[in-house]
């Protein structure tokens, strides 16, 4: 069991650590619109101030994902010495921490865009709150998407498949293969979160502005919105399936 | 090692490389097409908030540039699949 208690303790360092690197970026680029924006209004500078801190705490919501699979893999290792080593297991354990590592760097950092470009517009044009205020809801909802399949993906990885007794007792190759597959899985399903996740803020990002800057067009913009980023997203559904497709 | 023992264990890692490879080709192929086609439907907006009578042709502009930028998304599903159906 050294080799999974290794990798879990890996796992773990890893993704609270690639997973600490989009949301810091996003939750500081929040502050940057914020403050383009205070400087524009200084009479509406409260209002403002509550704004970007709820953005900055949506912007960190995908490293407290990345909080809790490393706690979770911080548990696993150090337990049942005893047991046969599985390449399978460790593979798992890793994957895992890849996947909610690398899979929250675009939704963080998206996050961070939509937030910024929101308490900007409003900023900008202060009767446009509310309408600026929905929109950046819905972005911020729709941009933390790929980061919850990287979360669903890393925790079936934990338990369903890492679970200590499923993969230990299996013939070397089969080990092998497996390995193989559940790094596969871990690694499509973490990478295939980043793209779209940019990809997605950075529609909801411009919707914000377009929504305060030309309030007459919403319903053409929201149409836009919704369809391009559902394009967005493809890309993220399409690395899902390849990810529960690999699931042994 | 004999020879039988071998070959078995060069099959299990060609099929492991496999999986591995088609899942890095799905995880990393989806990057590109996710940003690019983020952007052309963000600077659709904006075009519409500028100009909202001309939606319906910056629409189409966009479902089309963005297909386009989809097929590597789908070269790379496609590539997955072969790795996963025939690794």
């Amino acid at each position: 069991m050294d080799i999974a208690n290794l990798s879990a303790f890996l796992g773990a360092g890893l993704a609270m650590g690639l997973g600490a690197i989009g949301s810091g970026w996003g939750a500081g680029y929040v502050v940057t619109g914020s403050l383009n924006g205070m400087a524009r209004q200084p009479s509406e500078q409260p209002g403002l101030f509550r704004s970007m801190l709820i953005n900055q705490a949506l912007a960190s919501n995908p490293s407290i994902f990345a909080l809790v699979i490393s706690i979770l893999l911080y548990n696993m290792g150090g337990a049942d010495l005893d047991a046969p080593d599985s390449w399978a297991q460790a593979a798992a354990f890793l994957a895992a921490g890849l996947c909610v590592g690398i899979g929250t760097l675009g939704s963080g950092a998206g996050s961070g865009l939509v937030g910024s470009e929101a308490v900007e517009s409003v900023g900008r044009c202060p009767s446009s709150q509310g309408r600026v205020t929905m929109m950046m809801l819905i972005a911020h909802a729709w941009a933390q998407t790929p980061c919850i399949f990287s979360l669903v993906i890393s925790l079936v990885l934990l338990y369903v498949i890492g679970g200590f007794n499923q993969m230990v007792g299996q013939s070397n190759y089969i080990d092998i293969v497996n390995a193989g597959r559940l790094l596969g899985m871990g690694l499509c399903m973490g990478a295939g979160a980043v793209g779209p996740a940019i990809g997605i803020a950075f529609v909801g990002s411009r919707v914000c502005r377009a929504t305060a800057e030309a309030p007459d067009a919403l319903q053409k913009i929201r149409n836009t919105f919704f369809v391009g980023a559902a394009v967005s997203e493809s890309t993220a559904i399409y690395a899902l399936v390849i990810s529960l497709l690999l699931k042994p | 090692m004999d020879l039988e023992a071998a070959k078995a264990l060069g099959t299990a890692l060609t099929k492991g490389a496999a999986l591995l490879g088609a899942g890095i080709c799905m995880g990393f192929g989806a990057i590109g097409p996710g940003v690019g086609e983020g952007f052309a439907a963000g600077k659709a907006c904006e075009g519409i908030s500028r100009r909202p009578e001309e939606y319906s042709q910056l629409f189409r502009t966009m479902l089309i540039g963005q297909a386009v930028s989809e097929s590597t998304g789908i070269y790379s599903l496609v590539i997955a699949l072969l790795l996963i159906s025939n690794g």
